[in-house]
């Protein structure tokens, strides 16, 4: 499809078409489509690294894996995995979106020093995970750590410990309360001046402001926010695994951290694991398509209020 | 009035300052332990304050020293880490902004069948799980003689943020009016002189924007290094993570590491601040 011009060689409007997006369609297909279906086959067989000298030897068991999971009880893994996840989902992003709107709320009105202050707290969100939580289990150590000592708490907080799953909670909101600051403020400087002036002339109180022109109007950029932040600790793996890695069972093994330890061993059957992942995936993709799909929905409107 | 131009109560302002006083203690606190000698790290009393000469134990001052910095630069397992930290990092993100590039233009300019949903099935390309794909990636790469390379990683944390190059670039250059385009291709410009010489340019503070939160997500990345690397291709974050799980770890040369580390990404951060909206929510938005 390339044609040679006199002194200069040009691509129809087809075939740039094609080159531009199928160099990264390829890429994208052949290492994300191709791992699922991988997946899709060890999730089937009877698979043990330590045992199979490759995946040719593992015996096909069907969706006997599947149903291992499916059918175990409640009060065991994988089930308490999901449990503890879905519970740091609620907490962190609760906290998250209370401390981070509060915050946008006092950052939105004029004082010298706004700039700097806004842009300090942002650092947390730029900083990588792992690394500040291996120093965050410095500052959690039992003995010499900061925290117990500034606090007066004895005991630690990681292992076994009720305090593991919190300590867990301080990093999370502490990473990523900035987020949530950072849209929830873009959403109160997108609300319309003019709606103040009239509630202004109608004498509305403070209160009538806030609950009908701030609070419906900053919502959008908010539940976005909250959106991400949902996918993210759904995913969570980072921060429970240098915390408190060590140990399984505990109230910081959430669905990532079991599957990371399942994939470890090598006398344990991948297949269980794997399909565990598959269950993950699909409300991974479910949840991801809520946020692709409120994503354009925000663009249509963003679209249409330029328009007008 | 606008709410933003409206004045800060006092102590709306004192509480802001005590706010960015809490979020920052942790920060703060890793800068002094950077400093201490191990003995001063290890102290039952937390000590503050540096202070010339030798402290007696037990106060609230300690002595500084570079010892943590010069150690840690010097440290052969921390250099190769952040080489490869470096490497892994800038290459994946020039070959994800320079793919996703092209492939935004082609999203942005030309309406065909099925498009809007490949676009959808590039971006839940990003909300996958590390961990729920990191066995067969790993089953991959082992016979593909990947494991523990950086290509390896390169490959991975390049598909992993193309999917987020295309959507936001294609914001930006969806902004660009057609009109400049054809007026070039009446003039006799081919679509590639086109792109070359009037997209990209017009959108070079987008192109820059988004290779700065390439750049964060490949820097930051902490899951697939982990899973995927061992002694050759370890980054920082897999190395740092790895000492903190040591019985006889040194924490001011972990804190001084976790400094150096994070010291180029808050700056570059900082200075990409007015973009740092227009990234997160992927384009959607004017930031």
């Amino acid at each position: 499809m390339i044609t040679h011009g006199a002194d200069r060689w040009t691509l129809s409007d087809r075939a740039v078409r094609y080159w531009c997006i199928l160099p990264m369609l390829l890429l994208l297909i052949a290492f994300n489509i191709f791992p699922l279906l991988t997946s899709l086959y060890i999730s089937a067989h009877d698979y043990r690294r330590g045992i199979h000298r490759g995946l040719g030897d593992a015996k096909f068991v069907g969706m006997d894996n599947y149903r291992a999971n499916l059918n175990s009880p409640p009060n065991q893994e994988p089930w308490k995995s999901f449990q503890r996840t879905a519970a740091m989902v609620v907490v962190t992003v609760s906290l998250q979106t209370a401390i981070g709107f509060s915050v946008a709320l006092l950052l939105v009105r004029k004082f010298r020093g706004r700039e700097v202050i806004t842009a300090l707290l942002l650092i947390p969100m730029t900083l990588s995970p792992a690394v500040v939580a291996a120093f965050w289990k410095y500052m959690f150590n039992a003995d010499i750590g900061i925290i117990n000592e500034l606090t007066g708490i004895t005991g630690a907080w990681s292992g076994y410990s009720p305090r593991a799953f919190w300590s867990v909670v301080i990093v999370e909101v502490w990473l990523w309360t900035p987020f949530m600051m950072l849209l929830s403020l873009a959403g109160l400087n997108a609300i319309p001046p003019s709606l103040y002036e009239a509630a202004e002339v109608d004498r509305a109180s403070a209160w009538f402001r806030f609950r009908h022109i701030t609070l419906p109007l900053a919502m959008p950029m908010v539940l976005l926010g909250v959106v991400f932040r949902v996918m993210d600790t759904f995913r969570l793996f980072d921060t429970p695994n240098v915390l408190n890695g060590d140990a399984m069972g505990q109230d910081t093994t959430l669905v990532s951290v079991l599957l990371y330890n399942r994939a470890k061993n090598d006398s344990a059957n991948m297949g269980i694991g794997t399909a565990l992942a598959y269950l993950l995936l699909i409300v991974a993709v479910a949840l991801g398509n809520i946020a692709v799909h409120y994503l354009a929905k925000m663009r249509e409107r963003e679209k249409t209020r330029g328009a007008a | 009035m606008s709410i933003t131009e409206r004045r800060a109560h006092p102590l709306a302002v004192a509480a802001l300052i005590l706010y960015a006083a809490v979020m920052l203690a942790p920060v703060a606190w890793m800068i002094l332990t950077s400093f201490k000698q191990p003995a001063d790290t290890t102290a039952a009393v937390p000590s503050f304050i540096p202070a010339p000469g030798t402290q007696p134990a037990g106060s609230v001052f300690f002595q500084p020293s570079f010892e943590n910095y010069t150690r840690q630069i010097a440290s052969p397992t921390f250099g190769r880490a952040l080489l490869n930290s470096t490497l892994v990092a800038v290459i994946s993100t020039l070959a994800s902004v320079g793919l996703g590039a092209f492939a935004a233009y082609g999203f942005s300019r030309f309406r065909f069948a099925g498009s809007n949903d490949w676009q959808f099935f590039i971006l839940s390309t990003r909300m996958l799980p590390a961990m729920a794909v990191s066995v067969p990636i790993a089953w991959m790469y082992q016979q593909l003689g990947l494991r523990d390379t950086h290509l390896g990683l390169i490959i991975l944390y390049t598909c992993f943020n193309l999917s987020f190059s295309t959507w936001m670039m294609k914001a930006f250059i969806d902004e660009i009016p057609t009109a400049y385009e054809e007026a070039a291709l009446l003039d006799g410009y081919s679509r590639l002189q086109v792109l070359f010489k009037i997209i990209l340019p017009q959108a070079s503070t987008g192109i820059m924007a988004t290779a700065v939160f390439c750049l964060i997500a490949a820097w930051n990345e902490y899951a697939f290094a982990l899973t995927l690397t061992t002694m050759r291709a370890n980054t920082v974050p897999v190395e740092i993570a790895g000492v903190a799980q040591d019985a006889n770890v040194v924490y001011g040369r972990l804190a001084a590491a976790a400094l150096l580390f994070m010291l180029p990404i808050v700056v570059f951060t900082l200075l990409m601040r007015k973009h740092l909206l227009r990234g997160i929510t992927f384009g959607a938005v004017k930031g």
